[in-house]
């Protein structure tokens, strides 16, 4: 197992190593010059000052350097071009606790009553719940996110006067993107436990299960539950991914002040260094994720430890 | 018993109501039904499924209106009225006016195309790239799957979106830029399973037989592998679209979407839900759009791989 653990971290600083080389390479090369843009009246002196400050007076590799090392030793992401004095460190450190509290409420609601609903509909199969369940897990599916934050604020929020329609502070204020970005998460976690709770409930141990006296709710719980949910946690790691991606556009249209729309905000401001700061930030994220969900992976189902540990 | 049921049906039973069926000829070459072809046997279970169909003529009407939408409403996408600002739908502008007095009925329409365009773009150079890199994976084996599985391996672990958003970022807003962008790194599912089809046919006796009555690997990669993988890819296919469509409809309300006057459902969407609260026609019918050429995707991709399935063959 430590091993495995080191084996997947090592190939994690690669990936992660290669992906801020290629996107640090990219945006800057990117069209477009930031301080140009904004400051097109300041006299040319300042804006040699300005580029000497940013570094843009280096050639690219030698500013790679520099970011490769300040990023190593002190963990300096970097400054925003845009709004001088704002690191990417403040960003985060001010913001990320906000995404990361809707993201995992989001996705804890997401697993239980995915799992939930998908347990439900493959033991009822083909009778009413079942069917119920899998038409709105199709429509759930179909329906964008964004349709869906705004039916929520059209009517909870808008008509009815349930909940404020955006904005961030109280309870309240959790209820609608709760909401919105746990819907598709359930759907597709309800289809998947479905499948798999059905193709579980036919192998031959849950039969042997019943053979020797076993109840039903005994073999559901110990034998058909666990065994299903192995191919669950492999969906984990997209899960997670899609908790960014709903962050990006989630957090706009409700207007919470969380990194994913300091993201979107950088890219449309072509904030080229508070873009590639914040890209780093998510793809360390992403990459721990993946790794976590691999050893999780392992402890649910014992049989993929063996195979992996050699 | 059984000697007394035998006497008391000869009773009943007269034995003129018998008669020798003996053999007829021109029936015992009777087929049930006439031989299908595969493919005509997918179909025939395809159409059986009403949901199926369903999307199949939700999807056809869909097309038809991108295309022949603006000349059916007789307005153009980009011409502005702004004596006709944000109104709700009625005669003449049947999805209503936006902001700048465009008729929305035209501006989905358009916006569909470029939707489309982008869907079926996207879906064919990940098919393309990942059956091609599949193949040459499965078919050669040794160092070469191992390199391509290992690439896949690291592309895989990619975070997909964030790569898009900086694809996009870096390369502008163009259609094919877009297309670019979204389908750079998605082809690694289209490999892996390309990849193991391959290799799970490759071993089955029909192809050893193929290989043993002569046929060189050409013949058995197109007669052979190519057919019997197909079905699957057409699933893939069918379910990749709606997919890369939301991705456009995301990088939209990014801001990152397609360059204006060009629009898309994503952007008309993302405009729409700026003025929401006052203006909900705005949103609605973009919205519906998506979400019925989505809808329409899947049930078709479901349809398929139900009619695909040769289990299910009644």
């Amino acid at each position: 197992m430590g091993r495995f653990i080191l084996k997947r971290t090592a190939y994690g600083l690669i990936t992660l190593f290669l992906i801020i080389t290629a996107t640090f390479f990219l945006i800057s090369a990117a069209p477009g010059d930031p301080i140009a843009a904004k400051v097109e009246v300041m006299p040319e002196r300042a804006q040699e000052v300005i580029r000497a400050k940013y570094g843009l007076d280096q050639p690219t590799y030698q500013r790679y350097f520099i970011y490769m090392k300040n990023l190593i030793t002190t963990g300096d992401f970097g400054e925003s071009v845009i709004y001088t004095g704002r690191s990417v460190n403040d960003i985060i450190r001010d913001n990320a606790p906000i995404s990361a509290k809707i993201g995992i409420i989001a996705l804890f609601f997401q697993i239980t009553l995915g799992v939930l609903l998908g347990m439900i509909a493959a033991l009822n199969r083909d009778k009413f719940s079942d069917h119920f369940i899998r038409v709105s897990v199709v429509l759930a599916i179909c329906v964008p996110s964004f349709v869906f934050a705004a039916l929520l604020q059209y009517f909870i929020g808008f008509k009815w006067g349930i909940t404020p329609i955006f904005g961030w502070g109280s309870f309240k204020h959790y209820i609608l993107p709760v909401a919105v970005y746990a819907i598709g998460g359930i759907a597709s976690y309800a289809k998947f436990m479905r499948n798999s709770t059905l193709s579980v409930m036919n192998e031959d141990y849950v039969l042997t299960a019943r053979a020797k006296g076993c109840r039903r709710a005994r073999t559901v719980r110990k034998h058909i539950f666990r065994n299903s949910l192995i191919p669950i946690v492999t969906m984990t790691g997209p899960a997670i991914a899609g908790i960014f991606a709903g962050s990006f556009i989630i957090e706009r249209l409700f207007s919470i002040p969380g990194l994913g729309q300091y993201y979107v905000k950088a890219v449309s401001d072509t904030d080229y260094t508070m873009v590639l700061g914040l890209t780093i930030f998510f793809a360390i994220l992403y990459v721990i994720a993946l790794i976590l969900v691999d050893i999780l992976y392992g402890v649910v189902d014992p049989r993929i430890k063996i195979a992996k540990g050699e | 018993m059984v000697t007394t049921d035998t006497v008391t049906s000869n009773e009943i039973y007269e034995d003129e109501l018998f008669e020798k069926v003996g053999i007829k000829k021109e029936l015992s070459e009777h087929m049930g039904r006439p031989a299908l072809t595969y493919w005509a046997e997918v179909w025939r279970r395809f159409r059986k499924n009403k949901l199926a169909i369903t999307g199949l003529i939700m999807l056809c009407i869909v097309t038809l209106l991108t295309i022949i939408g603006p000349t059916l409403s007789g307005h153009d996408y980009q011409y502005m009225d702004s004596s006709i600002r944000s109104q709700t739908p009625s005669a003449s502008h049947w999805f209503g006016t936006d902001r700048m007095g465009r008729d929305i009925f035209t501006r989905v329409s358009v916006g569909g195309r470029i939707s489309l365009i982008i869907g079926l773009l996207c879906t064919l150079v990940m098919f393309t790239i990942g059956s091609i890199l599949g193949a040459i994976a499965g078919l050669k084996g040794g160092w070469v799957d191992d390199l391509i599985m290992r690439i896949c391996e690291f592309v895989g672990n990619l975070p997909y979106l964030i790569i898009v958003v900086i694809l996009s970022m870096v390369m502008g807003r163009g259609l094919f830029s877009l297309v670019f962008a979204l389908s750079f790194i998605s082809w690694v599912g289209t490999t892996r399973m390309v990849r193991g089809q391959i290799l799970q046919i490759k071993e089955q006796d029909f192809v050893k037989a193929a290989a043993a009555l002569g046929a060189d690997s050409k013949r058995i990669i197109i007669k052979h592998l190519f057919p019997n993988t197909l079905g699957i890819i057409m699933v893939t296919i069918t379910m990749a679209v709606p997919g890369f469509i939301l991705g456009e409809a995301f990088l939209s309300y990014i801001g990152l979407g397609i360059r204006p006057p060009e629009t898309s459902w994503g952007a008309l969407a993302a405009a729409g839900q700026e003025r929401l609260m006052f203006y909900p026609h705005e949103l609605f019918f973009p919205s519906l759009m998506l979400v019925i050429t989505i809808l329409s995707f899947h049930l078709i991709g479901d349809g398929l791989s139900d009619a695909l399935d040769p289990k299910l063959k009644d």
